[in-house]
């Protein structure tokens, strides 16, 4: 019965432990997980560590495990929820920061904490305990400002150097806390956080170190596996879209070739018929004919001239995903016969965004103008690219037929004025959006009118400040 | 008084402009008249500045002119005169339009056509020339500027609805017909504005005027026709009082 109560007590002690690297992320990403992704990043580490605890039972034949100290649940925990955000696909790459800080927070927090009150009390299980309620508390105090600091390194392009300095003092805590104080100490250990005050010698310890370094290799060596086939695959889809975008460009432009060769035709045609007209006959010319001929032809012309686009802007876009994705909707449009017109004076070279996100959100804006404008009497599309000082302004205007539209729906997740489940472009456009300081969005309803305005402010405008935490 | 200039380098087609304007502008309002009609950019930049009426320019864009085109001299009367109603005439059906419009703040764009087509083109640019004029002069209206990156925004303070924090040092401002992102703090912002601004959350400041409806046990706060808010619940009572007050 004492044995039960004493594994009962430190399952509850391991829970609450998951729980203080677990509550700081569930406080930043609210949004992007569900229940039952807590759920499960709370489970995940509790089962790695049973299993843990049984393969030191079964394989160390000691008896009772020896370390399941704070150090050994992190550990656990960064390893499942990498694992997890691996298998659910979330950008790893945001939040692999994140995870290290809070985990570097949590130890360094309670070793410390756990040395002073070593150092003023005999510990015991209470002691753990009130570690253990501090670090949930401060790390839930820290985990608001971790997002922001996070956010800081990010922008300042030092993300790499941050990453490698966390790996080191992590790297750093364990090897002082699981080898250092084994092989170096050569006796017995007392683990201080666990709190079970037994006197452990460096046998036993050693035994329950490498199995626990042999389990820890396994899982990484899995993770790493299922990493690089989902990083690949994703890839290869990528490769795979931009080679379909390219395809699609260059037969654009054939057609367009081939358009254009059919107008200079037509115009030659034309001109060689005006000249019948003025030589016809040998005493002069025939104005009543030629008059007639005018009206009827020129101006016909005129107007299937209108319908095809000014490609030739695009060269002034050096971003290459941006060019092959502007050409691809506005020839889309065209088609529909919409009518489109660019505008770029100036030659766009760089733009304070991640490629990816760019497309994305550029992607949205131009499928949402398409579908807007398209059931219009007069459907047309307008997008320009302006610089002026320190910014850079894109404007996507097309007509619509709704008149009320209101701009808060606009912004609501799932709105839009197809039905409902077909709005989510919006949403995540303004998701985008809310990932970068320096671009802000502008939207603007006016009678039969709709335009969206991003404007991207360059890095080093004047007006800038820079904040920290 | 409106005082017109028009600036149009074909002979035959400064003509028709003139005549169609005459028309339109006596349709519009007998405030309204005709005071340049030139073939030289020079001449009519030579008037800008020097009167202290609403002057309206019709400029052509493509000015067979040694060292500028219209857009050019759009520019320099905008130097002189920032609130001076700018519109190109032209015949590019490929112009930049919203380049020009953000450059110049150009007012309106008139295709060259035939002589109804122009004169009907005139005669709705005119009329809201006309009413915007007129509704300048008449009202007591409270105004929000903003200084938006180079651009200076003049917003009625009765159509701003509500100010949210978005980002970092970002936030977005909702008004009936727009939603705008810029850089600044809510606490500056509130500086700017009218106390009857409140704030309903931490991050969000709302217009108490225009409150249609509030539900305390939800929280739930709609300002204007559909912009839908959550209180918190520290704030709603400050919200109650306010809207018994209002009555």
């Amino acid at each position: 019965m004492d044995y039960f109560l004493f594994l009962m007590q430190d399952l509850a002690y391991k829970v609450l432990a998951i729980g203080a690297f677990i509550l700081p992320l569930c406080m930043i990403y609210k949004k992007k997980y569900q229940k039952l992704d807590w759920i499960i990043l709370w489970i995940l580490p509790l089962v790695f560590d049973q299993v843990y605890v049984i393969g030191v039972v079964i394989f160390g034949g000691l008896g009772m495990p020896v370390v399941s100290s704070i150090e050994i649940l992190s550990i656990f925990t960064l390893v499942s929820t990498i694992i997890w955000n691996v298998v659910r696909k979330k950008g790893l790459k945001d939040q692999i920061g994140l995870y290290l800080l809070i985990h570097v927070e949590g130890i360094i927090f309670s070793l410390g904490f756990s040395k002073i009150l070593l150092v003023a009390t005999k510990p015991s299980h209470m002691t753990s305990y009130i570690v253990l309620l501090f670090l949930l508390l401060f790390q839930i105090g820290l985990a608001a400002h971790n997002g922001r600091f996070i956010q800081l390194v990010r922008r300042e392009k030092r993300s790499i150097l941050f990453f490698l300095f966390l790996l080191i003092v992590i790297s750093g805590v364990y090897f002082y806390q699981i080898i250092y104080l084994h092989f170096f100490s050569g006796q017995a250990v007392r683990i201080i956080v666990e709190g079970s005050q037994t006197e452990l010698n460096s046998v036993r310890l050693s035994s329950s170190v490498k199995l626990f370094f042999g389990f820890l290799g396994a899982v990484m060596v899995l993770a790493v596996i299922v990493g690089r086939y989902l990083w690949l695959s994703a890839s290869y889809k990528e490769k795979k879209a931009r080679e379909q975008e390219l395809q699609n460009y260059i037969e654009i432009m054939e057609v367009m070739q081939t358009d254009i060769r059919k107008i200079h035709h037509d115009y030659k045609n034309l001109i060689t018929a005006l000249g019948g007209y003025l030589y016809e006959e040998e005493d002069g010319v025939d104005i009543p004919g030629l008059k007639a001929y005018y009206l009827e032809n020129v101006l016909i012309q005129k107007e299937t001239e209108l319908k095809t686009i000014n490609l030739s802007k695009l060269q002034k876009i050096k971003i290459l995903e941006l060019k092959g994705l502007l050409a691809a909707k506005l020839i889309k449009a065209s088609q529909q016969s919409i009518q489109v017109s660019l505008e770029m004076e100036d030659s766009i070279e760089q733009l304070p965004m991640d490629k990816l996100d760019l497309t994305r959100m550029l992607g949205i804006l131009l499928d949402n103008a398409i579908e807007a404008t398209a059931p219009c009497k007069d459907p047309e599309i307008r997008v320009a690219f302006i610089k002026n000082k320190g910014i850079t302004l894109l404007i996507i205007e097309n007509t619509t037929e709704n008149k009320h539209i209101s701009l808060t729906d606009l912004n609501r997740s799932g709105f839009s004025t197809k039905g409902s489940g077909r709005g989510l472009g919006l949403h995540t456009l303004s998701e985008i959006i809310d990932k970068y300081d320096q671009v802000y969005q502008e939207t603007t309803v006016m009678e039969g009118n709709f335009q969206q305005r991003i404007t991207f402010q360059d890095a080093n405008f004047e007006g800038k400040e820079v904040r920290f935490l | 008084m409106i005082h017109i200039h028009i600036c149009e380098d074909s002979e035959h087609q400064i003509k028709q402009i003139h005549k169609a304007l005459k028309d339109s502008c006596a349709l519009v309002s007998e405030d309204m008249k005709i005071v340049t009609v030139t073939r030289k950019p020079e001449e009519l930049l030579d008037a800008v500045g020097r009167s202290h009426v609403v002057n309206v320019y019709f400029l052509d864009i493509d000015l067979k002119h040694k060292s500028m085109n219209g857009f050019q001299v759009a520019m320099k009367i905008r130097e002189k005169e920032p609130f001076a109603y700018i519109c190109f005439v032209t015949t590019h059906s490929e112009m930049s339009y919203l380049t020009f419009k953000y450059k110049v703040m150009a007012f309106d764009f008139i295709i060259k056509d035939t002589y109804e087509n122009l004169k009907r083109d005139f005669l709705s640019c005119l009329w809201a020339i006309h009413q915007q004029v007129g509704s300048l002069k008449n009202n007591e209206e409270e105004y929000l500027e903003l200084d938006l990156f180079h651009e200076k925004r003049v917003l009625p303070m009765d159509s701003i609805l509500a100010v949210e924090v978005v980002g970092n040092h970002k936030i977005k401002l909702y008004t009936d017909t727009q939603t705008i992102e810029m850089s600044r703090t809510l606490t500056n912002m509130k500086k700017e504005l009218p106390p009857h601004f409140i704030k309903c959350h931490r991050s969000i400041l709302i217009n108490g005027k225009r409150i249609t409806r509030f539900d305390s046990s939800t929280g739930k706060i709609v300002v204007g026709d559909q912009v839908e808010f959550y209180t918190a619940i520290r704030k709603k009572r400050e919200i109650n009082q306010w809207l018994e007050k209002r009555g």
